[in-house]
């Protein structure tokens, strides 16, 4: 059969899309899972009916999905170990895919049963985690641990410890500065049930639900999108090894940024001999690991890859005009060479303020030729995200508007949980912080419960640090177990 | 009339006691506190057991898990039969089996892990 121009088998058809089924159901478990960030405190405080709020946020959550730029997906796909992101055609990788999803889709259905808030960014985070280790223990050419991207995992550690405590004190401070400067009782009185508030306390909770709903789809929605992408990749590489829609231009810019790139690197490591395109890749490749050093053959290898990719793209004046094995080599060339040169980057190992500019702008334009996300794909994800917004929200919603403070939510302790949820997101999304808009509207709701004096109710309390804490370890080993699983079930029916 | 009184008190008791037997108590409302009165109405047992959770969870993976299977397959047959047919009434004929198949057997695979599920709760 024949799927986006290229032939696959029926089985491989098969595995497409039921690959495409779960990665769009772990959207739409996301979309349930998450939305009651968004629409809690309007719907508790009569802002707007529960379906308009519901709806609403599902149409916003959209809109943020339709205009992300991918940045988050590919991000998120950077944590996972390097080959089996090259390889993920093999079974290894489709055994990645799958574990990733089913960790993810079990911790985030388990807790959402449970009403309790755990962020599904640290879910994902945990599974990539638990995958890298499980592949590093299961293939004799690593250390145990290897895999693993540590320095992430400490963010997310620090993330998992700091957020909750940002959320808690910037809410209850806003609570107490609204409360000083602001002197309207109807603000600080819990919403009547036979009223809606003022219209300007309405708009401005509208406009936080907008805002947070707006910012959870344009930044969990790509990971979905991510995980689409790899699905793809590793089925339809003819078709979504690289964009095919890169301009002339672009190719032609890119064949010569690689040459001029070459020469610069090969000037970092004179006489630093590189055999073969094989044995620079693996040079990249041990270097990008987290326990990667930097040797004298480092810049050679990429080097030695520009080149390459300078020899395939020359006269070309489009991707398509390259054989699918050529197409394949030439994704692998830019990720490897891409990812080498960001690491070489920021590991400030590069001095020259030319040289950084010129490296900075191939690593962008490479970056465009194998991280882009079709237009079907957003929407897909954005259908799935914004139909799980719309069905799921009660549970999570009780829990975040009835069972943290011992008093009902007022408007302006929702206000304030919220402002402070869409700074937070907006202030990681600059800095590049793992922060869950989860774990930081939870705390500040609870921040304003305390600074209003209302009292917290410490059982739920519990519960919800039980599953911040947990959702790290638990997922790291949901994600480990079913990757040796699939892989053993692979290698089993052979497919390796 | 000299009956009546007598019997519609047994009638009243007899109520009152198969109500009890029946049916289970009103939610306590007059001890619940007013935030928990003033809620949106519930469309589910808000306080789970984690055992509940778990058989919950799991119904609702084996649902995902199944769903994208079976639109899989069909899926992937409505393909084989659009690229493979040629007539076009024959080709759209096959295609829209394929999609009445899929829209039949989800539903019903979806009834049929809920009453698996109800069927572990009430045994849990």
């Amino acid at each position: 059969m024949e799927l986006f121009g290229q032939t696959v088998t029926i089985g491989s058809g098969m595995f497409l899309l039921l690959a495409l089924g779960l990665a769009l159901s772990f959207e739409f478990v996301n979309g349930f899972h998450d939305t009651a960030n968004a629409v809690a405190t309007v719907i508790y405080t009569h802002s707007l009916k529960p379906m308009v709020a519901v709806v609403w946020s599902g149409c916003w959550n959209l809109i943020g999905v339709l205009t992300s730029s991918g940045a988050v997906a590919f991000g998120v796909l950077a944590l996972l170990p390097v080959e089996l992101v090259l390889n993920v055609g093999s079974g290894a990788g489709f055994a990645m895919v799958f574990a990733l999803l089913i960790s993810a889709i079990i911790w985030n259905l388990g807790t959402w049963y449970l009403g309790l808030p755990a962020s599904s960014s640290h879910t994902l985070v945990g599974s990539i985690m638990g995958v890298g280790l499980a592949n590093s223990w299961l293939s004799g050419a690593h250390e145990f641990g290897e895999g693993i991207n540590w320095a992430k995992a400490s963010d997310v550690g620090m993330s998992l410890l700091v957020s909750p405590i940002v959320g808690f004190v910037c809410a209850a401070l806003l609570l107490l500065l609204m409360k000083a400067v602001v002197h309207r009782k109807d603000l600080y009185m819990a919403p009547d049930k036979e009223k809606t508030p003022p219209l300007w306390i309405r708009g401005l909770l509208i406009l936080t639900c907008t805002g947070v709903s707006f910012a959870h789809g344009s930044n969990d929605g790509q990971k979905g999108m991510g995980l689409i992408m790899l699905i793809l990749v590793g089925i339809l590489p003819l078709t979504f090894a690289v964009d095919l829609g890169t301009s002339p231009d672009s190719i032609t810019s890119l064949a010569a940024t690689t040459q001029t790139i070459s020469f610069q690197m090969d000037r970092h490591s004179p006489g630093a001999a590189m055999g073969g395109g094989e044995i620079a890749a693996s040079e990249l490749s041990s270097y990008l690991k987290t326990t990667g050093k930097l040797t004298d053959r480092t810049f050679a290898a990429v080097g030695t890859k520009c080149r390459e990719i300078a020899d395939l793209l020359n006269g070309k004046t489009s991707l398509a005009q390259l054989s699918a094995a050529q197409r394949r080599t030439l994704r692998s060339d830019l990720y490897l060479t891409s990812e080498g040169l960001g690491k070489l980057i920021h590991q400030k190992q590069i001095t020259d303020p030319q040289e950084l500019q010129s490296a900075g702008d191939l690593k962008k334009n490479m970056d465009h030729v194998t991280k882009f996300i079709p237009v079907w794909v957003k929407f897909a994800v954005a259908i799935a995200l914004g139909l799980g917004t719309m069905i799921g929200w009660k549970r999570i919603v009780v829990t975040v508007g009835e069972k943290i403070g011992k008093e009902h939510l007022t408007y302006a302790q929702g206000a304030s949980a919220e402002l402070v949820a869409m700074a937070t997101i907006l202030a990681a999304d600059r800095m590049g912080l793992p922060v869950s808009t989860t774990h930081v509207l939870s705390s500040g709701i609870a921040g304003t419960m305390a600074a209003n004096r209302s009292g917290l109710q410490m059982d739920t309390l519990r519960n919800l640090l039980l599953a911040w804490v947990l959702t790290l370890p638990v997922c790291v080993l949901l994600g480990a177990g079913i990757f040796a699983f699939g892989l053993n079930v692979l290698l089993r029916f052979g497919v390796h | 009339m000299i009956f009546a009184l007598p019997l519609n008190t047994f009638a009243k008791s007899a109520k009152a006691s198969l109500r009890r037997i029946l049916l289970a108590d009103k939610p306590p409302q007059a001890q619940a506190a007013s935030y928990e009165r003033f809620a949106i109405p519930y469309s589910f047992k808000p306080r789970l057991s984690v055992a509940e959770a778990v058989v919950f969870a799991s119904s609702a993976l084996l649902q995902i898990l199944l769903s994208s299977l079976l639109f899989a397959v069909c899926g992937t047959y409505a393909v084989v039969f659009w690229q493979t047919i040629h007539n076009i009434f024959l080709r759209l004929l096959a295609v829209l089996a394929a999609g009445i198949t899929f829209l039949i057997l989800f539903p019903l695979l979806l009834i049929a892990i809920r009453a698996l599920q109800r069927l572990l709760i009430r045994q849990s």
